[in-house]
């Protein structure tokens, strides 16, 4: 029982993995699929970096085992983007230079595209989204401004993915 | 053309130039530990007997088995069989972390997420209650939360969405942290636990015995905790605590409610969390408000009792007197935000 064959769908691609029962969903994520985009920072749910989307709900990739995801849907920042239309969040927070080290970005990313999903408006979402993630860089203010700006392009949704919001 | 610089012979300094196999330049040997595909073989090669097919397995927790029943009944029998060495997750949201930290090293963890039966919410006959994974996000926007003054303020405040998003009411209880919010509230407003093991069946403890202290329940290692009780408070109820930045965890927090009738104070409830060990009822401050008029002197006498009453911890976040001070303060402000 140590050894666990799960089945999980990572950004819309079925896989089925072996994972060891201690195993956590990050270091699955990070180092069996090889998606690095998603950050481990302090791997007790403080900092936020490691933030995926989980049957549609923002959760922290460390704090859960990866055998808990059986059948479970993961979206992780590499499935963000549509090709290389960058998402219109991912497309605020470069113009308004939300970012500086980018290490803490994935997480945001991840929290304000299913805080757009779920019809969050853009004050809320600078409240509440930001409450769980820690960016040592930037004092927030451009993140602010950026989550402003996304929410602005696509009128209150930027949940969905909108190509004409591109550069 | 010169430039006016004299040219310095530059020391030469003897020291042969690597490569790796990557044709970065290193120091010695062919391994760079700059070169990212250097590092990346080596973790590589290094579990290259590894049965998981090479992927990197530095582990955080010790090994432990996992189970995730599919019924409350399995996983009763899993705990009269493992008792001491199984842990329960629920939400996972403290244990995750204590498991990576090796606090706790448990053979077994098992795993609740199936048991569907222990995610219910409903309304019962002296308030609401809750299953052991009826989960924060979804009990917060229940329709019937209101019928519990207090209880949707308190869920606010338990960390961040991204956490609540998984985070279960049994869980929190269960894990009794000092300074989490639904154990203050269920001391404050008398609530009960129900508690269930294969053997000895289902007792049912009140609030108040069941937080011995950090951490600490009356909960024996076979048992499981099934569901909590809420009940309704005759007055309002107001959560207020004082941590660092929203969502960590409460350097000092309150619960205080208290109802009206013919004028005066009627049930009045005043609890503290994060000040000690478990959350402490200020029974002095409480009998002064019982039967007095709801007005800033007899506002201001409790804030007093509670300042004496209270014996807060310190720790390397806050000292004691300042916790002392904070506790006064979040009394006062509460008991005034209510009338």
């Amino acid at each position: 029982m140590k050894k666990h064959r799960i089945r999980l769908t990572v950004n819309g691609d079925e896989s089925e993995v072996t994972v060891e029962s201690r195993m956590l969903l990050s270091d699955l994520i990070r180092h069996q699929l090889k998606l690095t985009g998603t950050h481990v920072g302090c791997e007790q749910g403080v900092c936020g970096a490691c933030t995926v989307i989980i049957d549609g709900r923002p959760q922290r990739s460390c704090l859960m085992l990866a055998v808990q995801v059986d059948g479970s849907t993961v979206e992780t920042v590499e499935g963000v983007a549509d090709g290389c239309i960058e998402h219109v969040t991912q497309v605020a927070l470069h113009e308004q230079h939300g970012l500086q080290c980018g290490f803490c970005t994935p997480g945001i990313v991840m929290s304000l595209v299913a805080a757009g999903r779920s019809g969050m408006d853009a004050a809320t979402a600078k409240r509440q989204v930001l409450d769980g993630h820690l960016c040592r860089c930037t004092g927030y203010v451009n993140i602010r401004a950026a989550i402003d700006a996304a929410w602005e392009t696509v009128d209150g949704e930027p949940g969905s993915n909108n190509p004409d919001s591109g550069r | 053309m010169s430039n006016g610089l004299q040219v310095i012979p530059s020391v030469r300094v003897l020291r042969t130039i690597y490569h790796c196999p990557h044709g970065q330049r290193c120091s010695a040997g062919d391994y760079n530990s700059a070169c990212y595909d250097c590092r990346r073989n080596r973790r590589t090669h290094q579990n290259s007997s590894n049965p998981l097919g090479g992927a990197v397995t530095r582990m955080k927790p010790q090994p432990f088995d996992y189970v995730a029943p599919e019924t409350l009944d399995g996983a009763l029998d899993l705990l009269a069989q493992v008792g001491d060495d199984a842990v329960i997750v629920a939400g996972g949201q403290s244990l995750v972390p204590i498991l990576n930290l090796r606090l706790a090293r448990p053979e077994l963890v098992i795993d609740l997420r199936r048991v569907t039966e222990l995610a219910r919410f409903e309304i019962c006959e002296k308030g609401l209650r809750a299953g052991a994974m009826a989960n924060v996000l979804e009990v917060e926007e229940h329709p019937d939360i209101h019928l519990v003054p207090g209880l949707h303020n308190a869920l606010r405040q338990i960390a961040h969405p991204q956490i609540r998003s998984r985070t279960t009411i049994g869980g929190s209880v269960a894990h009794a942290d000092p300074a989490a919010e639904l154990p203050a509230l269920l001391v404050a407003l008398d609530g009960d636990i129900v508690l269930q093991s294969k053997i000895r069946g289902e007792r049912t403890v009140s609030a108040d015995d069941f937080f011995t202290g950090p951490m600490m329940t009356v909960r024996e290692p076979d048992e499981l905790l099934i569901s909590v009780c809420f009940p309704a408070h005759p007055g309002p109820v107001a959560v207020l605590e004082v941590a660092k930045r929203p969502g960590d965890f409460a350097m000092v927090g309150a619960v205080v409610g208290y109802a009206i009738a013919d004028g005066v104070i009627s049930n009045p409830s005043i609890t503290l969390f994060g000040v000690a060990g478990r959350p402490v009822r200020m029974a002095s401050a409480e009998t002064a408000l019982r039967g007095a008029i709801p007005d800033t002197d007899s506002f201001l006498a409790a804030t007093e009792l509670v300042r004496e009453e209270v014996d807060p911890r310190a720790d390397a976040y806050a000292s004691s007197e300042y916790r002392r001070q904070v506790a006064a303060t979040l009394v006062g402000r509460a008991l005034i935000s209510l009338s």
